[in-house]
């Protein structure tokens, strides 16, 4: 679905991406974690053809995103962290910009706006932030395109709303596709996502299934700070305790606590980079 | 599916551009007709007016809003928040060009045949009210308007290079660069003339350019020619500009 070789991309002198890659594969929903200016939505704009690499090579859909052929277009949504929703009415957006769309089925994006409750007669301006949010959520999935990119998609929803996207995203996808969701909000994707790629200093440190993850690490909460070694990864104080990660490569697949993990992988990237190749894997 | 150009992709951005901007035309045209209509009572006098009065509104609103909506063409390609959404809808950059190019040229021309038409009935209706004749009705298919409308879409072209080049303020932008880039080209040949004529009596000018005229026949009918290759030429070149900066548009920095 998504090849990037080697890209180098960045802002003014200061390189963002150096030699990164990345493979995105089908029928998967990606959690795209990172912290503050590690590049995420300058990937989903990458990958999108909004932005140009400055070298390397991106390959999405099919095509080089950078030249944004119509045909690509049609295959892919972005759903940007900041909107700004033309002065129209619902339905007239999806009159206006429905027909770009040829996988667009029209009675997929009623229900999903019936679901959020988000009145098709009223001017897009006129509606909450939160709703506006739900309003393009419910027209990129009807669009079934390929490639579905979430740029913070859960910021805005009130509570009742971030169960309903979780289920809906999850009802939408399909095999042929790919969603990216890329969040700072880990709990509200925790249980939607089941790849991993966590971004930082320009490079791709994780890209692991969910399964991979919870088979090979173990997540636990101590009184005491546990001894080093034993496995030990990561741990740090929280209310109670001690939040921990340790390897636990013959154990059961547990619960993943995307956090922690999270917070792991950047404070120790070598441990977790070794724990997760190959012959180490499961 | 053809990447490049394709007329049902065309039509769906009009339909779509319309969609978005109707109500600002209807608010806009509303507007308009009433100070026309105003205008023409405040104009008109016991003798009648004559029909020059619409063709010079007809001439005016296309100049001013024209110039204004080619400077808007390409509003949301550098704002920030809006540029993502029309960047990603699934249509190629020429169409994009084209769409918007038709819709501040053709579009807006044949609009305002059909609006000052609608407004010359609708003024001349309140004058069989009042004593005397009123100005006659606007007639769009009068040999006048052609000029105006060529001259304006010369005029356009410029503008809607500045909507597609700067990023901000583009009116401005483009109005001074016309204005140096005029200033520039006016000197050089002011420059040019005086050092080819610089034997010539140059206090007869209009003499000197008859003679030269009589005298260099073939070359006049040249120049002639290029003048009108240049009024074709460059408005083509400004648009195609446009469309290479619309390809090659990024968004602005968001990590």
């Amino acid at each position: 679905m998504l090849e990037a070789r080697q890209v180098n991309f960045g802002y003014g002198p200061d390189p963002l991406f150096r030699d990164t890659d990345l493979t995105l594969a089908p029928g998967h929903i990606y959690g795209l974690l990172g912290l503050n200016g590690a590049g995420k939505t300058t990937l989903l704009k990458l990958m999108t053809g909004l932005l140009f690499a400055n070298s390397g090579e991106i390959t999405a859909c099919g095509h080089d995103p950078a030249r944004r052929a119509p045909g690509f277009l049609a295959k892919v949504f972005l759903l940007p962290e900041e909107l700004n929703v033309p002065g129209v009415t619902g339905k007239e957006y999806v009159a206006a910009r429905s027909p770009f769309y040829p996988d667009f089925d029209r009675a997929q994006m009623q229900r999903y706006l019936d679901e959020f409750e988000i009145p098709e007669h009223k001017k897009l301006t006129a509606l909450s932030h939160g709703q506006q949010k739900k309003f393009l959520l419910s027209f990129g999935l009807a669009c079934n395109a390929s490639l579905v990119l979430l740029d913070e998609p859960t910021n805005g929803l009130d509570i009742p709303s971030k169960g309903l996207f979780r289920r809906l995203v999850a009802e939408a996808m399909s095999d042929g596709q790919t969603i990216v969701v890329s969040t700072h909000q880990v709990r509200d994707v925790e249980s939607l996502v089941d790849l991993i790629v966590i971004l930082h200093e320009g490079k791709v440190l994780l890209n692991r299934t969910v399964s991979e993850l919870s088979g090979n690490l173990r997540f636990s909460v101590s009184g005491n700070r546990p001894e080093e070694g034993n496995g030990l990864i990561y741990t740090e104080r929280t209310v109670g305790g001690y939040a921990n990660v340790f390897k636990d490569r013959g154990g059961d697949e547990g619960a993943l606590d995307m956090e922690l993990l999270f917070k792991a992988v950047i404070a120790n990237p070598a441990a977790c980079a070794a724990l997760l190749t190959t012959e180490n894997r499961k | 599916m053809n990447e490049h150009f394709s007329i049902e992709r065309l039509w769906w951005l009009l339909r779509a551009d319309f969609t978005a901007g109707y109500r600002t035309l209807l608010t806009v045209s509303g507007t308009l007709a009433g100070v026309i209509l105003i205008a023409s009572l405040l104009s008109f006098g016991p003798g009648g007016g004559g029909q020059e009065f619409f063709t010079s509104w007809f001439g005016g609103m296309l100049y001013i809003w024209g110039v204004i909506a080619s400077s808007r063409a390409f509003r949301e390609l550098h704002d920030k928040t809006r540029n993502e959404a029309y960047l990603l809808l699934p249509a190629s950059a020429v169409e994009k060009t084209v769409a918007r190019l038709l819709a501040v040229t053709v579009g807006l021309a044949v609009y305002l045949l059909v609006f000052t038409t609608v407004a010359s009935v609708l003024v001349e209706a309140v004058f069989l009210l009042l004593p005397g004749t009123g100005y006659g009705l606007f007639n769009p298919l009068d040999p006048v308007v052609w000029p105006l409308i060529f001259g304006y879409f010369f005029l356009q072209s410029f503008f809607f290079l500045g909507a597609a080049w700067f990023r901000r303020r583009h009116f401005i932008k483009t109005s001074l660069a016309i204005t140096v880039v005029g200033i520039g080209f006016a000197l050089f040949v002011m420059l040019t003339l005086r050092l080819t004529f610089a034997t010539f009596d140059m206090s007869d000018l209009d003499g000197l350019i008859a003679r030269a005229a009589g005298s260099y026949q073939g070359l006049f009918q040249v120049l002639e020619a290029l003048r009108g290759l240049f009024a074709i030429v460059l408005p083509v070149a400004c648009w195609s500009i446009a469309w290479l900066r619309v390809r090659e548009t990024q968004v602005s920095d968001g990590i």
